[in-house]
């Protein structure tokens, strides 16, 4: 068989008359190429080369002994981190495992059998546009030693007087549960927008078919809709599974920058870090650094060994 | 793509790239060149800055005849830090700035710090030099000796020969102490605390109830209130309190670490922290902290809603006593402007502790530990006064038939006279090669006159640094009695600054075991009262004293645990 060359032709495909745009796109895009380059590639680059340095710029792996001694003992911060990378595993499992299942069947309710879904979809999208100080500030007065959670609780004797006084942020208790209770409540209609657009996607002729074929409600969520939107779910969970020690949710904000009363979690523990290393003097960012490497070290495979195996668990379904 | 399409995109692109240069802010002030005019920049806070312009008016009017002039460019609230220190850093002949007034910047910092010699070292051309007054006459006093002890702690740096000179100028005279609702106070029929026996008293009423009012939990009206966090409200108090008992050097000595030589202590500094002014300190800190009696609330809120529960009428969940500073009326002015005599501000009590170590059982007068606190509260009440240590013993003579020691009369005058200043953050410099930095000098010389201070303190509610005039003429109780505090003749700065070994161990804070002392003090919930507005069975303050004991216990087990090895990593 004669084997051709193959010319690998740049801007293939496109007419002369569209080649004379090449350049004006170019500039068009130039800018938020060159912010990425700077703000995403560049950061990047130099918070993983700060891990390997000192302050003063020499080549270390001290700050990796700090991260394993911050294991054992409180680190410069005075945090240890496994209780902090616990308290965000636990707030990931509470939004991915439990909340998200709960998500994905609430979506396709209200897609398909709540009238006037688009009005509920627009209100389940307002926390996701509110600012979040706007939100944690509404969070923290339901929840502070006068509001109306709290006097709620405490009606139903479910608080002491002691957390009655100050609010549920101000006990070990009750703060972190809080944290978990007000994640897990805005989860349950979290990605609601993405999750109806791929069930719109869908034909209504499956439906329509299984209703002919007497198919239950669960098999018409578990058997024909999750399986049509299962590479939208995969590539959520996946991207999900990337901040599996790092999960958040806003607790500097709820916490006013201290992590007290054991709200601090890895998320948290980043913004403290970096907040107060700019403004205390003789500390430097590559501790941190080095805090952050090892975490992606440890949640990168995490994260493609969740995708391999998200892939396979449904067969994809054409429709 | 047509060619309509093409204006229409690069129309969208222009129109959005100007609009984000508009949202920049790209307004500039104008330097000014001639070499008549200064230019300034000047930090926009709590003071404000319409001190300034005055001064401005007053020096440009008492140097007409040389032109001077000041060309003020616009004040910022960003006017701070690591901001000013990068100007510095790109120096004069990029910036033209000849005097920054800022804060969060120390002159270690700024001369002799990693970038070398940022500014001019003022020491000959300022402050050895007398103020200047409104006609532009020298007053008779050098400024250096204006300053009040510890006011020029972030001021000095080493030169390149290794002398300590003046390259910082402070503007503000800043005090951390307490505020108290004087009308809720009399309603109870309690009178402001001069030592914290006294005040612990005072709490101890308003929760449990008296003068016809109920308990806390009845009257809904709390002793204390304070803001959540990491603060520095309740560290001022913290500190104040160590150095009254410990005293004004040896304070000094353990945020050093240095000997009385200038020399670290690398091998007795971990000693430091045997020193007993610390278990007293905390012995008060756990009382005053004590959650139970705090407004509800206080352990998750801003420091808005603290100084609400100051400001608000009783029966709001609403408190007494706060830990703040001077600054306070300034933040609080506007939103509750009917109320501001409602309020007045005093320098945190004397600690009890130390009355009993000077006139107590076991000392020469051997008074009970009541007496002793009620003749430590007369001496705290004359050192209020002003007046002089031979007067102090000859009233306390005539009126109480006690012969005071000299000795014990100053060390009470001392401990009365320390106030913790947060005030000496807030620095004017004069960036180094400033081609008209005689005029700048010449201006701060005017800032230190007797002429300025009163226009200073009516502009800001404040205090300058360099007068000794109480401010009277003010509506205003809370800012007369701040100023009482500064300007006393007995008056000692401190600050948590660390400076010599314990900077180069990289121990900034008090306690090294724990982050925050209030926090922790907080967290371990001690108290002798229960949540029903009762005293909790047959508990006494003992609690605190045996949970101040546990804490110090355990930060000494740390600082010993761990000395070796920092000095060994040094």
């Amino acid at each position: 068989m004669e084997r051709t060359k193959k010319k690998i032709k740049l801007f293939k495909g496109y007419s002369k008359y569209e080649k004379k745009d090449f350049p004006f796109v170019y500039l068009l895009i130039l800018i938020p190429v060159a912010q990425f380059a700077v703000f995403w590639v560049y950061v990047n680059i130099s918070s993983i080369l700060l891990a390997f340095q000192n302050e003063d710029g020499n080549w270390t792996l001290a700050n990796f002994a700090a991260v394993f001694r911050a294991f054992r003992e409180p680190d410069t911060f005075t945090f240890i981190l496994p209780q902090l990378i616990g308290r965000s595993a636990l707030l990931w499992a509470v939004v991915n495992v439990v909340a998200f299942p709960i998500s994905v069947f609430t979506c396709y309710m209200l897609y398909k059998y709540t009238k006037c879904h688009l009005f509920f979809r627009i209100c389940f999208l307002i926390p996701g546009l509110v600012g979040t100080v706007v939100w944690t500030t509404l969070v923290r007065y339901m929840v502070a030693y006068n509001g109306p959670v709290t006097e709620l609780l405490y009606a139903l004797n479910l608080l002491s007087d002691q957390i009655k006084h100050d609010g549920l942020f101000s006990s070990a208790t009750t703060a972190y549960p809080t944290i978990i209770v007000v994640t897990f409540m805005m989860s349950i209609v979290g990605n609601n927008v993405v999750l109806t657009g791929a069930y719109a996607r869908i034909p209504e002729e499956l439906f329509e078919s299984a209703q002919i074929d007497g198919a239950s409600l669960g098999r018409e969520v578990f058997n024909i809709a999750v399986p049509c939107v299962w590479p939208t779910i995969a590539t959520l969970l996946t991207f999900s599974f990337c901040s599996v020690l790092t999960y958040d949710n806003g607790v500097y904000v709820y916490s006013m920058g201290e992590g007290g009363n054991g709200m601090a979690n890895m998320g948290f523990w980043f913004q403290y870090a970096t907040y107060n290393i700019a403004t205390m003097p003789g500390t430097s960012y590559n501790y941190p650094a080095a805090v952050g490497v090892f975490i992606t070290v440890i949640a990168v495979p995490i994260a493609l060994i969740a995708r391999v195996i998200l892939e396979k668990v449904v067969e994809p379904t054409d429709f | 793509m047509s060619k309509f399409k093409r204006l229409l995109v690069c129309a969208s692109a222009a129109v959005m790239l100007f609009s984000a240069a508009g949202f920049a802010g790209c307004k500039r002030d104008k330097i000014a060149v001639d070499p008549s005019t200064i230019n300034v920049r000047v930090f926009q806070g709590g003071y404000g800055v319409d001190w300034i312009y005055e001064l401005k008016n007053k020096f440009e009017t008492a140097f007409a005849d040389e032109g001077y002039k000041v060309n003020i460019l616009t004040p910022s609230s960003d006017e701070r830090g690591d901001i000013v220190y990068n100007d510095l850093i790109a120096g004069y002949e990029e910036k033209k700035i000849d005097l920054v007034f800022t804060t969060d910047l120390y002159a270690e910092k700024v001369a002799g710090g990693d970038e070398g010699y940022l500014v001019e070292d003022i020491t000959d051309t300022v402050y050895n030099k007398p103020a200047i007054d409104f006609d532009g006459e020298e007053e008779s006093v050098n400024i250096v000796n204006k300053m009040k002890p510890g006011a020029d702690s972030s001021m000095i740096a080493l030169n390149e020969q290794g002398k300590e000179r003046y390259y910082g100028f402070n503007w503000v005279s800043s005090i951390g102490g307490m505020v108290v609702n004087t009308k809720k106070l009399s309603a109870y029929g309690l009178e402001l605390p001069k030592t914290t026996d006294e005040m612990l008293d005072a709490f101890e009423a308003i929760y449990l109830g008296t003068n016809g009012y109920g308990n806390s939990t009845e009257s809904r009206t709390y002793p204390i209130t304070y803001v959540q966090g990491s603060n520095g409200y309740a560290l001022c108090m913290l500190n104040t309190h160590f150095a009254q008992y410990t005293g004004y050097d040896d304070f000094l000595t353990f945020w050093s670490m240095l000997d009385e030589n200038g020399q670290p202590m690398t091998e007795t500094g971990k000693t430091l922290y045997e020193d007993q002014g610390l278990f007293e300190m905390l012995n008060v800190a756990f009382a005053v902290l004590d959650p139970i009696i705090a407004a509800p609330g206080s352990q998750t809120q801003t420091v808005g809603q603290a100084q609400g529960k100051i400001m608000a009428d009783m029966g709001k969940d609403d408190a007494v006593f706060m830990c703040v500073g001077d600054w306070m009326l300034n933040e609080v002015r506007y939103i509750y402007s009917n109320k501001l005599n409602d309020i007045e501000f005093i320098n945190f009590p004397v600690v009890s502790a130390l009355g009993t170590e000077l006139f107590g059982p076991s000392s020469g007068y051997k008074l009970s530990e009541e007496a002793a606190d009620e003749l430590l509260s007369y001496l705290v009440g004359l050192v209020d006064e002003n007046l002089d240590i031979e007067d102090i013993i000859s009233r306390t003579q005539t009126d109480k038939g006690i012969t005071l020691n000299e000795a014990d009369a100053m060390r009470v005058a001392e401990a009365r006279g320390i106030y913790f200043s947060r005030g000496v953050e807030h620095l004017a410099f004069i960036p180094k090669g400033s081609s008209k930095k005689d005029i700048s000098e010449l201006f701060l010389r005017m800032f230190a006159s007797d002429d300025f201070a009163p226009i200073y303190a009516q502009t800001t509610n404040g205090t300058s640094p360099y007068t000794d005039a109480v401010n009277t003429n003010t509506d205003y109780k809370f800012v007369e009695e701040a100023s009482r505090v500064a300007v006393n003749q007995y008056a000692k700065l401190i600050t948590s600054y660390p400076r010599g070994l314990r900077r180069e161990l990289g121990l900034m804070t008090m306690f090294i075991s724990t982050r925050h002392i209030p926090m922790e003090i907080a967290s371990r919930r001690i108290s002798m009262f229960n949540s029903q507005g009762q005293i909790d069975g047959d508990k006494t303050r003992a609690v605190y004293a045996e949970a101040a004991n546990t804490l110090w216990g355990e930060e000494k087990a740390d600082i010993n645990k761990n000395w070796a090895n920092w000095i060994a990593n040094l």
